[in-house]
């Protein structure tokens, strides 16, 4: 019998697959990475398993529980990779991709451009039958009109179809019985109805939760199978799991009937890690900043969990599902440096990428970019670059920023630290309105960064930013794999319920919700996962009448003791979030909510039982940081080597395989209980 | 080359934080404003100004695009000295230099003091949803009067030292038919006007006074180089062009915008001189002489399609003027009506577009289609026995063919970047039912790249006595101009009841009533097309077609493809296109019913009515043009008229007027 304490989250990302094990019962974390396998990214991961049980000392069969975070289906989406796809839609409605919701994304150019829609038009088909706003049928579906239907779907040569007829989430009887239809004609098709996954009014956004799930499912089931079966084969002996865009995880069957839902776990998962290590540094709200090579990222978690959104994109199509809510600040450390013929120092938004890169990556890159920078200024150690498995090469950071100091009629060295500050106004002036527009003061929040370069740059955005307090995780490179690993089992479902507060019948609010519930409920139980407590979190989107957007209220039972007590929480919520509240204007309900949370065993991090370290951690070396044109002598630390109690005055570099942090004037550092580094504005 | 003080790299951090600065100002007014406008069609902007009045930034990313270029001086000058916390309220273009351009824009503005000198002034405005006069909303086509459009708020110090002036808000509100939004987006614009001065006033701070007074001053020169730069490639040159809005809504005499574009070097100038007297009805721009971003605001495509990456800013505009005849429908005299003035910008938009077409040929789309209009619905709520007012679908065109693709498709470019409503949400909000919402097939006008189609709304009524509006209904006889061999987009319609023995043909609908079981079918118009539709690859004809963008007939009759079962026929797609030999050579193809107007409204003959209408007194010149127009259309019915007649006819008319 093999000892099965073990838990694997293991995270795809574009250029590393991240792995994260964790012994359930000495609460000791391990993180491994290997290089991402493009053409078939469960070869890395299998090989990861390999390489680090065998590192650990275990073998695949300790492994009792794995969570998985793919990026396929996002990368379906966006390289349009998916499957040929038909879409049905009720008579006159034939244009509802074309359309979309209009607005351009260019309005100052004289020739805009969209996407097209994932399903042309000639692929889109009109049936009749209609159904209004309030569920009553006003034309019954004609049998004929659905056996032509299906007999021209026969025709499309399409591996899925997506059904989305117009107040189908009032009234789903046609939608299902055209998707009876097709199942019967063609049992191999793949039939998504928008009713069945996503019953929110707005046809445009839950035709394209439909038409998404349609698109990615067949790719989706076959890169599950092949998980399955080459898990297996190495010894896995565990049900797999998938991360999610909620922050949550499902079963592999879940995920083959709803892969839609995992659209954007990639960063969500991210986040997800971040809120545990912010957890376990006692931080309850802070920002999140992920830098990586090409873009920065932000996220905000509020009350230690990641804030969520109903209004995110999966490449260029929206995704009104809640998600977990990260938003692009730009310059990344592959951004690329350029004077415009004005003299101008612009940074980005072109970058280098992973390939050819950063030119003192040496791997054909003449651009220069925000990391020549850091490596001309100090910031990194081009000897341990991912642990020293990468070479930088100074002189060819050097080389590339040259005609850029020139142009500047500055000294190399200067024009990289421009570089640096041009990139750092470029994430603030996206930083400032972006923070604004959720109605949060950065300033009075903790910055958390992680990725390969945020906490190189996080100083200098909380400097500029004004931000107090800087918390780098234990392995900032690993967040997406370590959140895979404790996210728990969540689902969410939504049903529109359009009815004006006065008059409202509280009853049927109540019955809604409990088959809501109740649907939950049989989902957690069909995840066959080993579950600590279950909850069931209600919720209902209200908005005074006329208005355009709703906002979402929790609700418990005793906000539905009367209509009075629903009206004031609306307006109480309503003040909280927008500052203002109109207490004797109508109020509308428009969509009630369930999210289920299944709750896993909590992970347990034992502190770090390393002897307390006292005063100043062990200096590795010394090296000069160029700062404000002035050359700061700065200390070099190991990260592995500093211990709980450390205190690390600026100017100073703390170098691990994953990252550098760097510590600049202004801030004074210290390493918590559990091993965090936390900078502190002096 | 650059002539600015500030360092390169600063220049470029400090143009972000500026911008940024008024993004941040214009997520706070979204955040906490209260009406629809504001959250949904984000009908608002924000922006800093030098104390001279010139925008240095300006969003980007959010809000209407049109104001970048506003001057903001002679509302500034229109008081002597400002205290800190002094906040100016305006919406009155004729006292406000055309700061506000119709009374719904609520315009307020904040000087910024640091250690007591004034380094700049906070501006943000809102489009109120009612601001009093006539019609609810305010916007009525036929007001013909500034008066009739709603209270006029001449700028005043709504804050005095930080002290709110409460009777005099009072006294606006009470002028306003929903007050509490009004005050609502008001406070949301102060808002917005507080984040601006606290965040400059930080900068400062990190920069110091000296260096973002001249920063400020930088990128405003900065914007003029880079704009310099891109306008001294158009060559020197004189370009003209013309367009026309259908009517003015009072008459039926279509509106002739004129404008000479002279290009010399990096200066533009735009000379409306030619273009019709102000009209008896909403469509005047008060643009109060200036080059206003409603007389110049095209510029900024041709600016940021040559270079994306450009600052947003006024000094972009620096080297642009504009000769605008006083009294005229690009620069209307108080107390001329201005409520609807977006609809005849959009005309300018196209006249800036087809100059630009005419200076660079190959380089400049087709026309879009040029119109906006709101469907409005007022269906009696029979439970509290008022009316329920929503707008069914914010209806737009397709927009124009450009020189690398086709144009998109029931969208418009420029101005009316709005959502639509979801059909669901229509429904669930009133008792009609849309029967169809989509592109609209062979609207699009045809090219070797096609124009974006129009779309079509179909809807059904099921109460008696319900109520619809739709302003802005143009383009319905004037069509989107094709260009380098593309043919004119189609153009709009609405119909009573299609398809019955009861159809009716609408033309512009002002206000309807619909009885139970009536359908309206609302067709907007199409773009241009680019290039020669004969020349198109038989292969996108057929995409078209089989994506409802083109009916087989229309392939056929338009581009000369045959389409048999669903394939192209390539022997008799051969066949049809030699039959037509080769294009027709001209430039422009502005459709049949502009070339039958302009066989009777010659340049000579144009030239000889605004001479005689010019002259006149303002008032007097709408009743004289309508009496010309007929008289000459009416000897057109039987013969050639040409100026001679015209100036017989004005002889005559003459001899009966007192005034003249």
């Amino acid at each position: 019998m093999f000892d099965r304490r073990f838990k694997i989250g293991i995270d795809i990302g574009g250029t590393f697959t991240d792995l994260t094990l964790l012994d359930v019962e000495r609460g000791v974390l391990h993180h491994y990475k290997v290089p991402s396998t493009q053409h078939s990214p469960s070869d890395a991961l299998i090989s990861g398993v390999q390489q680090l049980t065998e590192q650990v000392g275990i073998t695949p069969e300790a492994i009792a529980y794995f969570v998985h975070g793919t990026t396929l289906a996002l990368n379906t989406v966006i390289q349009r990779r998916g499957a040929r796809t038909a879409l049905i839609v009720s008579r006159g409605n034939r244009s509802v991709l074309d359309l979309a919701r209009l607005r351009v994304p260019q309005q100052f150019s004289f020739a805009p451009a969209v996407p097209e829609p994932l399903v042309p038009s000639s692929r889109v088909r009109e049936i009749g039958g209609r159904i209004l706003a309030s569920g009553e049928e006003i034309e019954p579906l004609s049998p004929d009109e659905v056996a032509a239907a299906v007999a021209w779907l026969k025709e499309q040569e399409v591996e899925a179809c997506a059904i989305s007829l117009l107040h189908a989430y009032a009234n789903p009887s046609h939608e299902q019985a055209v998707k009876r239809a097709i199942e019967q004609a063609l049992p191999t098709l793949i039939v998504a109805a928008s009713s069945g996954i996503w019953p929110e009014i707005r046809e445009y956004e839950r035709t394209m939760v439909a038409v998404l799930n349609a698109y990615i499912a067949p790719q989706m089931a076959r890169y599950l199978a092949r998980l399955e079966r080459d898990a297996a084969a190495i010894g896995l002996r565990t049900e797999l799991y998938i991360t999610k865009s909620n922050g949550g995880i499902m079963s592999a069957a879940s995920a083959r009937q709803a892969p839609v839902e995992t659209l954007l776990s990639g960063p969500a998962s991210g986040v997800v890690g971040a809120a545990f290590a912010a957890k376990l540094a006692g931080i309850r709200h802070c920002v999140t900043l992920d830098m990586g090579g090409t873009s920065a990222d932000v996220s905000l978690i509020l009350d230690g969990e990641p804030v969520r959104s109903t209004e995110n994109h999966a490449g260029d199509y929206p995704v009104v599902m809640p998600s977990v809510d990260v938003s692009s600040i730009g310059a990344g450390g592959g951004s690329i440096a350029w004077v415009d013929p004005y003299g101008v120092l612009k940074v980005g938004p072109e970058s280098a990428g992973a390939e050819p890169g950063p030119a003192c990556y040496g791997l054909g890159g003449t651009a220069a970019t925000v990391t020549d920078a850091y490596v001309v200024c100090g910031f990194l150690n081009p000897g341990h670059f991912l642990g020293g498995r990468m070479r930088l090469d100074p002189q060819r950071a050097s080389e590339a920023i040259a005609p850029i100091a020139r142009r500047l009629g500055q000294s190399v060295p200067e024009a990289a630290e421009s570089i640096l500050q041009v990139a750092t106004a470029n994430m603030v002036t996206e930083f400032f309105p972006l923070m604004t527009k959720k109605g949060v003061d950065p300033r009075e929040y903790a910055l958390l960064p992680y990725g390969g370069a945020g906490p190189t740059h996080a100083c200098l955005l909380a400097a500029e930013v004004g931000i107090g307090r800087i918390v780098v995780p234990h392995s900032p490179g690993t967040l997406c794999a370590t959140g895979a690993l404790i996210n728990d089992v969540k689902k969410d479902y939504v049903q529109t319920f359009r009815c004006a507060l006065d008059g409202l019948d509280l009853n049927e609010v109540r019955k809604r919700f409990g088959r809501m519930e109740e649907e939950a409920r049989r989902w957690l139980d069909g995840e066959g996962i080993d579950l600590d407590r279950r909850e069931f979190l209600c919720a209902a989107d209200m908005r005074y009448k006329g208005q355009a957007y709703e906002i979402e209220v929790p609700i418990d039972a005793v906000a539905l003791e009367s209509v009075e007590t629903l009206r004031r929480r609306f307006h109480d919520r309503h003040e909280t979030v927008y500052r203002h509240a109109d207490r004797g204007a109508a109020v509308e309900l428009v969509n009630l909510r369930v999210r289920v949370v299944g709750i896993t065993p909590p992970v347990t991090v034992r502190l770090q039982d390393r002897a307390e370290g006292h005063g100043r951690a062990e200096p590795k070396g010394r090296r000069t940081l160029l700062l404000r044109g002035q050359r700061l002598s700065a200390t070099i630390y190991e990260r592995a080597a500093l211990r709980p109690g450390h205190r690390l005055p600026s100017p100073c570099i703390v170098e691990q395989d994953d990252t550098t942090t760097v510590i600049l004037p202004g801030f004074a550092g210290r390493v918590d209980a559990y091993g965090n580094l936390v900078l502190e504005r002096e | 080359m650059p002539t600015g003080q500030t360092d390169k790299v600063l220049l470029e951090i400090l143009n972000n934080k500026f911008q940024s600065v008024t993004e941040e100002m214009a997520y706070t007014l979204q955040r906490t404003a209260h009406t629809v406008f504001v959250n949904e069609t984000a009908d608002f902007s924000t922006g800093l100004c030098t104390p001279g009045g010139e925008l240095f930034a300006y969003p980007r990313s959010v809000g209407i695009s049109v104001f970048i270029n506003l001057d903001l001086g002679d509302g500034i000058r229109a008081f002597p000295a400002y205290d800190e916390g002094d906040i100016v309220i305006t919406n009155d273009p004729y006292t406000s230099g055309g700061l506000a351009s119709h009374l719904t824009d609520t315009n307020l503005f904040k000087p910024i003091f640091v250690r007591g000198e004034l380094l700049a002034f906070a501006w943000a405005y809102v489009h109120s949803t009612d601001v009093g006069g006539k019609v609810p909303g305010s916007l009525s086509p036929s007001s013909n009067e500034v008066f009739q459009e709603g209270i006029r708020v001449t700028p005043f110090k709504l804050y005095r030292a930080g002290e709110l002036d409460r009777e005099f808000l009072g006294h606006l509100l009470s002028n306003c038919r929903a007050p509490n939004d009004n005050w609502g987006d008001i406070k949301a614009v102060i808002a917005a006007l507080n984040t601006g001065e606290q965040r400059l006033k930080e900068m400062v701070e990190h920069y110091g006074l000296h260096t973002a007074r001249q920063a400020m001053s930088d990128v405003l020169e900065y914007g003029r180089e880079r704009a310099a730069t891109l306008f001294r490639e158009i060559p020197d040159g004189v370009y003209e062009f013309t367009d026309y809005l259908d009517d003015d809504v009072v008459t039926d005499i279509p509106v002739r915008i004129r404008l000479r574009m002279t290009v010399r070097d990096s200066a533009i100038h735009l000379d409306y001189t030619g273009s019709d007297p102000q009209s008896n009805s909403a469509f005047n721009i008060p643009s109060m002489g200036k080059p206003h971003p409603w007389v110049t605001y095209r510029l900024i495509s041709y600016l940021y399609d040559a270079d994306p990456k450009i600052p947003i800013n006024a000094g972009l505009f620096r080297g642009v003027s504009a000769t605008l005849p006083e009294g005229s429908i690009v620069n209307c005299r108080f107390p001329a009506a201005v409520g609807l003035r977006t609809t005849t910008s959009l005309r300018l938009m196209d006249v800036i577009q087809g100059a630009l077409a005419r200076a660079l040929p190959g380089r400049v789309p087709a026309a879009s289609a040029g119109a906006i209009t709101p469907v409005v619905l007022a269906e009696p709520d029979f439970q509290s026995g008022g009316r329920r007012v929503s707008t069914i679908e914010p209806l737009v065109g397709g927009i124009g063919a450009s020189p690398h693709g086709d144009g998109l498709d029931a969208r418009d470019v420029g101005l009316s970047n709005l959502r639509n409503n979801p059909i669901e949400i229509v429904e669930a909000d009133s008792s009609i039912v849309i029967r169809e919402y989509g592109v609209r097939p062979d609207s699009g006008g045809p090219g070797r790249f096609r124009g974006g189609t129009g779309v079509v709304l179909e809807f059904e009524a099921r109460k008696p006595n319900t109520v619809i509006t739709a302003r802005g209904m143009e383009r319905q006889r004037f069509r989107a101009w094709g260009i380098q061999g593309g043919r004119s987009g189609a153009n709009g319609f609405a119909l009573l009841n299609p398809g019955t023995a009861a159809e009716r043909n609408l033309r512009k609908i002002d206000v309807l009533v619909l009885n139970p079981g009536d359908v309206v079918r609302i067709a907007t118009p199409g773009g241009g097309g680019y290039g020669d539709p004969y020349t198109r690859d038989p292969a996108l004809v057929l995409r078209d077609v089989e994506r409802g963008r083109v009916t087989v007939e229309g392939a056929r009759r338009d581009y000369g493809v045959a389409i048999r079962d669903g394939r192209v026929d390539p022997a008799e797609t051969e066949r049809l296109r030699r039959a037509r030999g080769g294009p027709d050579g001209s430039d422009f193809d502005f459709g049949p019913e502009r070339a039958a107007h302009e066989r009777v409204w010659t340049e000579a003959m144009y030239d000889r009515l605004m001479a005689v209408l010019y002259a006149l007194p303002i008032e007097a010149r709408p009743y004289v043009r309508s009496r010309l127009v007929a008289a000459i259309d009416l000897r057109a019915k039987t013969a050639h008229p040409g100026p001679a007649d015209l100036d017989a006819e004005w002889a005559h008319l003459r001899a009966q007027l007192r005034f003249a």
